[in-house]
């Protein structure tokens, strides 16, 4: 029997969290150590850019769970995007990308989009010699597909099972985020706390929007802000208080311990690379 | 050499080697006996030791159930000969194939049932060593770490079997509760309590990949 030649032979070792099922690959971009290394190049390589001073880097900033710290994101020559920057860790799991509902539907596709937006300009890609936008595509969709993480204090005490790893108050904050009183995890659910995902047991996911908008992941949310798909919240705490008010469904009438609980409980979700002092 | 052959003649037949598709020909030179290969006696082998194993649980149930000393200690005695006879089958298999991991498991459940700790632990040990993620042998691992009140061992392999296994860690919550019916040890009853809630309280934030033994 013919065994597959070339370089869809290397194999790729999936390195995944606890609990985390290996994310849908499609067939025609198998996953290689070769293509997730120069996908890992191309992903902060400024030759993407129209005038060679950005690259994917420059909205999603590993230093910040792969966001911008911005409210929406700006293009490469100054011109605002409609939408906040999310972050890409777990990104390989989604159904749909982006925010909205008429969005690419794999990474490949959505990875298309700031090299050729011109509504705003994001990237401008000139095209690179020697490289087809093909293969540009592709790896930066292997790369992406690699940027897997749990390794949160919330992990750490559920998957495996240590105490001193998330506080009390954490911790109600997590049973009060399942609890039906709140209702956060109707939406927030699954092991990416996200909206419907997709991977080797559920094929088929269907995305789900609410509003038009796709619930995001709670994972890194306290170094992500500002919040929501336009950034019209500022901080983790107006996005409580948006909750209580009636934000999403009935008012919560949280009282002020239930709401501190609710952040120390996000905050809890914010893996080892990205936690700073202030939000452990 | 003929208590050689006789030794293969015999294990050929307790391996059910007459069945179809092989047995012995007859040729010009005497009888042939039509070899099979070592998985296959290894798993005829360790299929007649789960026999003996089901037996041995169903005279332990009868054991249980039993009114009269002398009818329990009778069947006690028929689970720990039953359970004797299945720990040959499994070394029978180890013998054929000697990185059956399923007969270590085996073996170390039988081993545990006999009171021998030492070596069902290293029957499981040696299991683990081949296919570490194996949780069944996590799981029986962790029941004899529990009998032998090596509670910090037990409470690892929960945890491991929580992130590999659901399934099989809900099969150990359940031997931690048989536990503490009978042992006392408040710190660990509260460790399974809030274990018990966590596991219930998450499961709408996990996906837990399976995987069929
Ligand atoms: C100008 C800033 C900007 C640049 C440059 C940029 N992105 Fe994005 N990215 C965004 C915004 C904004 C969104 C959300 C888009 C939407 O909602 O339509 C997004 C969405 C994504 C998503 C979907 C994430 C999800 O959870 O749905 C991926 C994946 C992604 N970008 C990867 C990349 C890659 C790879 C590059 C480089 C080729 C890149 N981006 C360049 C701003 C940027
Ligand atoms: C009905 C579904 C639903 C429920 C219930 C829900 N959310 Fe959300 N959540 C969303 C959607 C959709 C968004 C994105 C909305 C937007 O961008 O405008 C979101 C956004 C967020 C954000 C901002 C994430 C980011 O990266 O911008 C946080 C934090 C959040 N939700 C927390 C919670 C908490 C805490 C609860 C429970 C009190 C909760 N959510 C209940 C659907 C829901």
């Amino acid at each position: 029997m013919p065994i597959a030649q070339g370089a869809n032979a290397e194999s790729w070792q999936w390195q995944l969290p606890a609990g985390f099922p290996p994310p849908l690959v499609p067939a025609d971009n198998r996953m290689t150590p070769a293509k997730v290394a120069v996908g890992e190049r191309l992903f902060f390589d400024k030759r993407l850019s129209i005038d060679g001073s950005y690259s994917c880097a420059s909205c999603h900033d590993p230093g910040r769970a792969f966001t911008d710290g911005l409210a929406v994101a700006i293009g490469v020559t100054g011109e605002r995007h409609a939408r906040n920057t999310p972050t890409l860790i777990n990104a390989a799991y989604n159904v749909s990308f982006g925010w909205l509902a008429d969005a690419p539907r794999t990474l490949e596709d959505q990875h298309r989009v700031p090299l050729h937006n011109t509504n705003p300009l994001e990237l401008g890609y000139p095209g690179i010699d020697g490289l087809a936008e093909d293969e540009v595509v592709e790896s930066l969709a292997s790369y992406v597909r690699t940027l897997i993480r749990a390794d949160s204090p919330f992990d750490r005490y559920v998957y495996y099972g240590d105490q001193a790893a998330m506080s009390m108050l954490a911790r109600e904050g997590l049973e009060l985020f399942l609890s039906p009183r709140t209702g956060c995890s109707a939406c927030h659910r699954g092991f990416t706390l996200s909206g419907p995902v997709r991977h080797q047991l559920v094929p088929d996911a269907e995305p789900e929007f609410h509003d038009g908008i796709r619930t995001p992941t709670l994972r890194n949310v306290a170094v992500t802000a500002p919040y929501m798909h336009d950034g019209s919240i500022a901080t983790l705490e107006a996005v409580i208080e948006f909750y209580d008010r009636g934000g999403r469904g009935q008012p919560l009438d949280l009282s002020a311990e239930e709401h501190a609980a609710l952040i120390a409980f996000l905050g809890s979700l914010t893996d080892a690379p990205f936690a700073r002092d202030d939000n452990r | 050499m003929y208590r050689t052959l006789v030794f293969v003649l015999t294990t050929l037949l307790a391996g059910n080697v007459w069945g179809a598709g092989s047995g012995m020909s007859s040729g010009s030179d005497g009888f042939e006996v039509t070899q099979r290969t070592p998985e296959q006696l290894a798993a005829s082998s360790y299929n007649d030791g789960l026999k003996h194993k089901k037996r041995a649980l169903s005279y332990e149930q009868r054991a249980a159930s039993s009114d009269k000393a002398k009818d329990r200690a009778k069947y006690a005695k028929r689970a720990r000969d039953q359970f004797e006879r299945a720990t040959e089958d499994y070394r029978k298999a180890i013998g054929y194939d000697n990185r059956m991991y399923q007969a270590m498991n085996e073996l170390g459940f039988a081993y545990r049932k006999l009171g021998d700790h030492e070596n069902s632990i290293r029957a499981y040990n040696t299991a683990l060593q081949i296919e570490p993620a194996f949780a069944p042998a996590i799981e029986y691992r962790a029941e004899a770490y529990l009998e032998l009140g090596q509670l910090n061992h037990a409470k690892a392999a929960y945890m491991e079997l929580y992130r590999i296994d659901q399934a099989q860690a809900g099969v150990l919550m359940q031997a931690f509760d048989a536990w503490l019916a009978t042992n006392e040890d408040s710190e660990f009853s509260a460790w399974v309590a809030e274990r018990k809630q966590l596991a219930s309280l998450t499961q709408a934030v996990m996906e837990i990949p399976r995987r069929d033994w």
